[in-house]
């Protein structure tokens, strides 16, 4: 596998899970949305999707792979906030959302923290083996942001995004095998 | 659609749609008193296009309650904005606000209106070497934002 | 023109007044003082509704087409978002691995 990301989605999934899955709803952030200096939020439906798709061009290599990427999908959901300052969200704003990615069917894959208190989680959905959905949830000291992508989503084929769409694509730092090597 | 050209003079100058429709508004209302002066329809079009961007110029400094933001001063777009602003188009219209008005003007008439360095020379009131000029440092200015933010030049 | 030209006369992209632009306009213009109608008054009158019912189908395309691309650019302002954090989450990964 190229990417230690995609080792460890797969071995976070390889247990199938056959228990009904359980919705995911962004709640109202509107309390968090007066506080913020800088709010994102995106909701498109599933025809939204498709009318937002029907104007992506074949031609362009990004607008393509979105195209192809939300073919199937029931909806996207983004609200991100960024705040002047500290502590504008505390840790029960965020526990809410986690207390729903207990319900059954929701796995977490990723929970990665740094000392600068960025911290990023991904949840996925399984539907036997399909994939049914897709939660981010990345905070920072003065940011919070959450995505949900509603529908069979491969977090594989969000990760070849990157290098595209403006997005700077990250190196591969070398591994201690490949420094000694050298 | 005139009304179309009138509002996005507006729009693109003011970046404030309520003052871009009354200014539209005005616009309209002013050729209603002034029709029987309109020769052709090329006529309109030069009057059209004259009126609105005077209105628009006037319209930004009467708005201009707060310091007016110069080219040094204006703010470094946060983390969110600059998600935003990958979107090119969105990032150039939000910095062709912050222009100077004779450069945001030559600018707007130069690429909404596809005209001619002479024809918005005759619009609004200037050489056609002083509408270069405006037209050039404009762009210089933008150009520089759009490869300072985005990494990009062309 | 320059590719970055190009990029800036699409960013300047002529844009549709508010709905009900029309209507609040003909409010405006019937309420100024009575005048004496003359010929070029008529073609006015007569060109503007001809100019609504003619336009008006073009102006509902216009809003699709408007709607659209307003979804377009929504979708992938979520899907840079959504990429970026998943790069965000790699980079952490790959810092803890260097660490190890």
């Amino acid at each position: 596998m190229k990417q230690p990301f995609l080792k460890i989605l797969l071995v976070g999934l390889s247990l199938s899970c056959l228990c009904v899955a359980e919705e995911f709803k962004i709640p109202d952030l509107e309390k968090l949305a007066q506080k913020a200096k800088e709010t994102v939020d995106v909701t498109l439906d599933q025809s939204m999707l498709q009318l937002a798709s029907g104007f992506l061009s074949k031609d362009d290599p990004d607008e393509a792979k979105v195209k192809k990427l939300v073919a199937k999908l029931k909806g996207i959901y983004v609200r991100s906030f960024e705040f002047a300052r500290e502590g504008e969200y505390s840790a029960a704003d965020v526990q809410a959302f986690r207390n729903q990615l207990k319900q059954p069917g929701w796995s977490r894959i990723v929970g990665v923290k740094s000392v600068e208190g960025e911290n990023t989680e991904v949840y996925v959905l399984k539907n036997g083996d399909q994939f049914g959905g897709l939660v981010v949830l990345a905070t920072e000291p003065k940011e919070f942001t959450i995505v949900h992508i509603d529908g069979p989503i491969n977090p594989e084929d969000l990760a070849e995004l990157s290098g595209h769409m403006g997005i700077p694509e990250l190196t591969k730092p070398k591994s201690k095998a490949d420094k000694k090597e050298e | 659609m005139h009304k179309a050209m009138v509002y996005s003079i507006g729009w693109h100058f003011l970046h404030d749609r309520h003052a871009a429709e009354e200014m539209a508004q005005e616009v309209f209302l002013q050729l209603h008193t002034s029709w029987a002066g309109i020769q052709s329809r090329e006529h309109l079009l030069f009057w059209l296009r004259r009126t609105a961007t005077h209105r628009a110029i006037d319209a930004g400094r009467k708005r201009r309650t707060k310091a007016e933001i110069t080219l040094e001063e204006a703010d470094e777009p946060t983390m969110l904005e600059r998600v935003h602003d990958t979107l090119l188009s969105s990032y150039l219209n939000r910095m062709v606000g912050t222009l100077p008005d004779k450069q945001r003007s030559a600018i707007i008439l130069r690429y909404q209106e596809e005209m001619e360095v002479e024809e918005i020379a005759r619009t609004l009131d200037m050489n056609a070497s002083t509408v270069k000029t405006h037209i050039a440092r404009g762009l210089e200015f933008l150009r520089g934002k759009v490869s300072r933010r985005l990494g990009r030049s062309e | 023109m320059t590719p970055f030209e190009e990029d800036l006369k699409k960013a300047l992209a002529k844009c549709e007044p508010p709905d009900g632009f029309t209507e609040r306009l003909a409010e405006r213009i019937a309420s100024l003082p009575a005048r004496k109608a003359s010929p070029m008054y008529w073609r006015w009158a007569a060109v503007a509704a001809a100019a609504a019912i003619l336009f008006g189908g073009v102006a509902r395309e216009h809003q699709h087409h408007l709607e659209g691309e307003a979804a377009k650019e929504k979708l992938l302002v979520a899907m840079r978002i959504t990429s970026s954090k998943l790069q965000q989450a790699q980079q952490q990964i790959e810092e803890v691995e260097r660490k190890q």
